[in-house]
């Protein structure tokens, strides 16, 4: 009876998670994405077609498309200057996420070296903090960065007060490129610093005791070890990168436009066949890496084979003599500083202060608000309590769908990469498309058997909450389960034990830490979530903080950045309990 | 605590399964009056049912009231709780807002997909939004109905420069000016658009992307005015290359413009009423007209075609368009009143700057129009 159950298990997950994604995202999206190929009930190429061959889009691609004799000749003179000389939208947007990624790898690995290598009081509680830029609306970072890093802004003021000058790196590339570092470099430190602890002591002591270098051992048995973590970060990095709209906006302006601009333009003007066609092209270079990515770390599996219940490293402590690493770390702290803690710390300040100074004016319109906000207004507590709900709901969606994707994925079969980078999807498709496809999809309705469907309120919220965060699961989870070593289960099944069994006793104990770090993402997803939110809201009874974010920006910044500060409390102690709930053990 | 958290979300909110519906599908008949469902805020306590009684009084009946949503809520003020107080406690009448994140482009898509329109009126429509509801350049499709003029009260105060619609879909209800807002202490204003290719306002400029919101597109728009469909590409093109800023939204600029990024900014003409009220410095916060002109950004209400309550939503506009109602909503709606009989505080009426010339852009106009101006500009700014 229990083996029954145990067996159907598998099956009643895999049908599950199959049926809320089609409902929630495949079906949606799909309504949109349709009419990339299709222009009234006729099929057709010519929306794809005609952004590829048209320079405003692909730059110089379009040339070789559409003339390649004489291409190909200004290719022979000048090479360089062909190839640079006009990227286009797209090849703009691939370029900026380009140089985003690598600033998230320079920006963050050296973060991961510090919380895996270090000790020094409250690591815990900054590695558990990582997550906070994540989860911060972009309008909330455009206000840090603007405060940080203005003509006017903090830095200045220090560099001036120190005789050193001033930057100006608003409304340039720089600056959005640093802004997105500030979202995706955390997120490169974390997995960064899961696989750096996971690295078991006693093959570095071997390959030590056997006459390698310190150098030596760290090439040949750290590094090995941490570079597909480190590509996990520089892909995700890449592709939230690749789809950046807003920031891009706030803090470098139309001439710096990404794709994701160009098809929120479209849609507001009603022009979907164009939206639809650049969103396609979009995702279809997002899925296009994931794969090539995922071929990579297919090909790494078996390296890490055996960990997961080795020691780890031992930690240095952070403060003792000057050698150069403490003092290349403290100048990696500095840097910290100024990039992640300067812009939150400017929030800050500006939730507190106005023209007059030191004032608590914006935190007495959050309490006001929720004393006196009519019915249709948002009101702060109820935006806390709803982002909590939503945030928990995910979770418990979304750690069992994407442990399911992560192990169907890393059974051995034909194509199983595709469908790993199939289900990296929802990361994938444009926000703009997602939230467009919602609403026809869902609040709209589907018409099933004469009766019109439609999903919305705190469910449908949910749903797409999970669906959106379950990919962080799967690539937290996949790098773990493809190390494991397949004696261990096996044996267990030659014990009697079902599939299902063998997972939970076996694997999933001994890969716990990248459930747990899926989970973390999975609720900062969740309580960063804005646009499938609003759609599926309905009304104010389920709105959640970045809304009211939303909602109280207005010509003064004060109450806004209240209310973003509100989100980064209730933030930092969502995960501060996440966190230490996961490691007492949790739930099994 | 997981479980109290949960229930007081649940309760907070709609019961957890409040959401998923199914309805029959309407088959043929009339088509109106579905119950609203789903995305919207409801504001009536009870049930919104069904009121698709035909007669003449408005006896305890509901209008469903669409409009955008810093209409109902924004951190400073907002006219949404006073106008439905006043209204209900004037009316026999329930009036329930409605607003969904999209404002005038979920009804729009409604109506693409052949759904029913869940409201009766739209409140706040702009002009280039009804250009995009009758299908930009293609023949009007019918989401909104002309209004019967006669019975509306008030109508003939109107200031006779607002209307933008000659079929009268739309009756103005409310104005402003889009307009340069600077900071005296840093740089002096500029007067005409030539002005702004001088190397004195290099980089002094943050306008915002006209796909964004009213105030880029008025800006815009007025730059086709000063110089021709055939001259502003060109004029635009200066304009960046002596170093103006093209951001996304007006909160975009707005905050860069705070935090002193740049001397100038693209916003309205009533923005020292707000810099009065918080306590600011006037001097940071002085307004100017390019050629003494602007492009007004005047909203009004529309009936939506699909409903059987066009006395109400007629009451509804008389109301709106009354000199007292249009007096406190200008002043909560931070604009001017539409009507030439409205009067307004006098330290309001100070602080509001008006330009010698309104530059019109009648519906008409944009007609077939807008979209291939923004689209050329656009492509031309992100090009760059």
């Amino acid at each position: 009876m229990r083996g029954q159950l145990e067996d159907g298990l598998p099956w009643a997950l895999g049908l599950g998670a199959a049926a809320l994604l089609a409902l929630v995202f495949y079906y949606p999206v799909a309504t949109v994405l349709i009419e990339a190929v299709s222009v009234a009930g006729r099929v057709t190429v010519e929306p794809i077609v005609g952004i590829l061959t048209d320079p405003f889009y692909v730059g110089w691609l379009a040339r070789a498309i559409t003339d390649p004799g004489t291409f190909g000749r200004a290719l022979l003179e000048a090479p360089i200057a062909t190839l640079t000389g006009s990227l286009g939208l797209i090849g703009f947007t691939a370029y900026q996420a380009l140089l985003s990624a690598i600033a998230c790898v320079a920006l963050g690995v050296p973060g991961a070296y510090v919380l895996a290598r270090y000790e020094f009081p409250g690591r815990e509680v900054i590695r558990s903090l990582t997550i906070l830029p994540f989860v911060m609306p972009s309008i909330m970072v455009a206000i840090g960065f603007v405060s940080m890093f203005g003509e006017s802004g903090t830095l200045n003021q220090v560099l001036r007060a120190l005789g050193l000058g001033e930057i100006e790196v608003l409304f340039t590339l720089p600056i959005v490129i640093l802004a997105h570092a500030f979202y995706n470099a955390p997120l490169v430190t974390r997995v960064t610093a899961a696989a750096w602890e996971s690295i078991d002591a006693r093959r570095i002591e071997s390959a030590r005791s056997l006459g390698a270098s310190p150098q030596r051992a760290f090439r040949d048995v750290v590094v090995p070890q941490l570079l597909p973590a480190i590509a996990t970060g520089a892909v995700l990095a890449y592709i939230f990168s690749f789809m950046s709209f807003a920031i891009v906006l706030a803090l470098g302006g139309l001439g710096f436009a990404t794709i994701e601009v160009w098809i929120y333009n479209q849609v507001t003007q009603l022009e979907y066949a164009s939206a639809a066609a650049l969103a396609t092209i979009e995702t279809s270079i997002s899925l296009g890496l994931t794969y090539l990515y995922l071929r990579y770390e297919a090909s790494q599996e078996g390296i890490g084979e055996g960990g997961g219940g080795g020691r780890p490293l031992n930690r240095k402590p952070l403060f003792g003599s000057l050698t150069p690493t403490r003092i290349a770390v403290g100048g990696y702290l500095l840097v910290v500083g100024v990039v992640f803690v300067g812009p939150i710390a400017s929030m800050i300040v500006a939730s507190l202060t106005n023209d007059a100074g030191f004032t608590l004016a914006n935190y007495d319109f959050l309490l006001s608000r929720q004393r006196t906000a009519y019915s249709f207004q948002v009101q702060p507590l109820d935006a806390i309590l709803n982002s909590l709900l939503f945030a928990a709901g995910s979770l418990v969606l979304s750690v069992p769908i994407g442990t399911f994707v992560a192990i169907v994925s890393t059974r051995r079969f034909r194509g199983r990469k595709v469908i790993d980078a199939l289900a990296m999807a929802p990361i994938a498709v444009s926000g703009v498309v997602v939230g467009l496809g919602l609403l026809r999809g869902l609040v709209f309705g589907v018409e099933v058997w004469g009766y019109r469907i439609t999903v919305t309120g705190t469910v449908a919220i949910i749903a797409a909450h999970a669906v959106a965060a379950y990919p962080f699961v799967v690539r937290n989870l996949t790098p773990l389960l493809g190390g494991l070593d397949r004696r261990l289960t096996e044996s267990a099944r030659s014990l009697g034990a079902s599939p299902a069994r063998a997972f939970l006793d076996i694997s999933l104990p001994l890969v716990w830490g990248g459930v747990l770090a899926g989970a973390a993402f999975a609720v900062a997803i969740s309580i960063g979530e804005f646009d499938s939110t609003v759609i599926l809201a309905t009304g104010t009874e389920s709105y959640t903080m970045p809304v009211a974010v939303e909602r109280y920006l207005g010509r003064r910044l004060g109450p806004a950045t209240a209310m973003g500060c509100v989100l980064l409390g209730v933030t930092s102690g969502a995960f501060l309990v996440v966190e230490r709930f996961g490691d007492r053990g949790g739930l099994l | 605590m997981r479980r109290r958290d949960f229930l007081a979300g649940a309760t907070g909110g709609a019961a957890l399964l409040a959401g998923c519906q199914a309805e029959p599908v309407d088959s043929g008949a009339n088509g109106t009056g579905t119950v609203g469902n789903g995305n919207e805020s409801t504001t009536s306590g009870e049930n919104a049912t069904n009121g698709t009684t035909v007669g003449e009084s408005d006896g305890g009946q509901t209008l469903r009231v669409a409009t955008y949503p810093a209409y109902l809520d924004a951190p400073s003020v907002s006219p949404g709780g006073w106008v439905k107080e006043q209204f209900e406690s004037t009316h026999d009448a329930t009036l329930e807002w409605v607003s969904p994140e999209g404002g005038i482009n979920y009804f729009i898509q409604r109506r693409q997909q052949n759904r029913s329109i869940e409201a009766d009126v739209y409140l706040g429509l702009t002009v280039e939004e009804l250009v995009r509801g009758t299908g930009g350049s293609g023949s009007g499709g019918g989401l909104f109905a002309p209004a019967d003029t006669e019975p509306i009260a008030n109508y003939d105060a109107i200031k006779p420069k607002l209307g933008f619609d000659s079929a009268n879909r739309v009756i103005p209800v409310g104005t402003s000016y889009v307009s340069l807002v600077y900071d005296e202490t840093a740089i002096e204003a500029p007067s005409t658009f030539a002005d702004l290719l001088e190397p004195a306002y290099e980089g002094a400029l943050i306008a915002e992307n006209p796909s964004q919101g009213a105030t880029g597109l008025r800006f815009l728009l007025q730059t086709i005015a000063a110089r021709g469909e055939d001259g502003y590409l060109e004029y635009w093109s200066e304009l960046l290359d002596n170093g103006a800023q093209v951001l996304g939204s007006w909160s975009d600029s707005y905050a860069a413009y705070s935090n002193g990024e740049a001397p100038m900014v693209i916003s309205y003409s009533t923005d020292q009423v707000f810099a009065e009220r918080a306590g600011e410095d006037l001097s940071e916060h002085q307004v100017a007209f390019l050629d003494n002109g602007a492009v007004p950004y005047t909203d009004g209400i529309a009936t939506f075609e699909e409903t059987d309550k066009t006395d109400l939503a007629n009451t509804f506009a008389s109301f709106m368009l009354s000199p007292r109602v249009q007096a406190k909503t200008a002043e909560l709606n931070v604009g001017l009143p539409a009507v030439t009989n409205a009067t307004l505080p006098n330290d309001f009426q100070q602080l509001v700057a008006v330009p010698d010339e309104t530059i019109e852009y009648s519906y008409d106009r944009l007609r077939g129009n807008l979209q291939g101006w923004v689209e050329d500009w656009s492509r031309q700014v992100a090009g760059r």
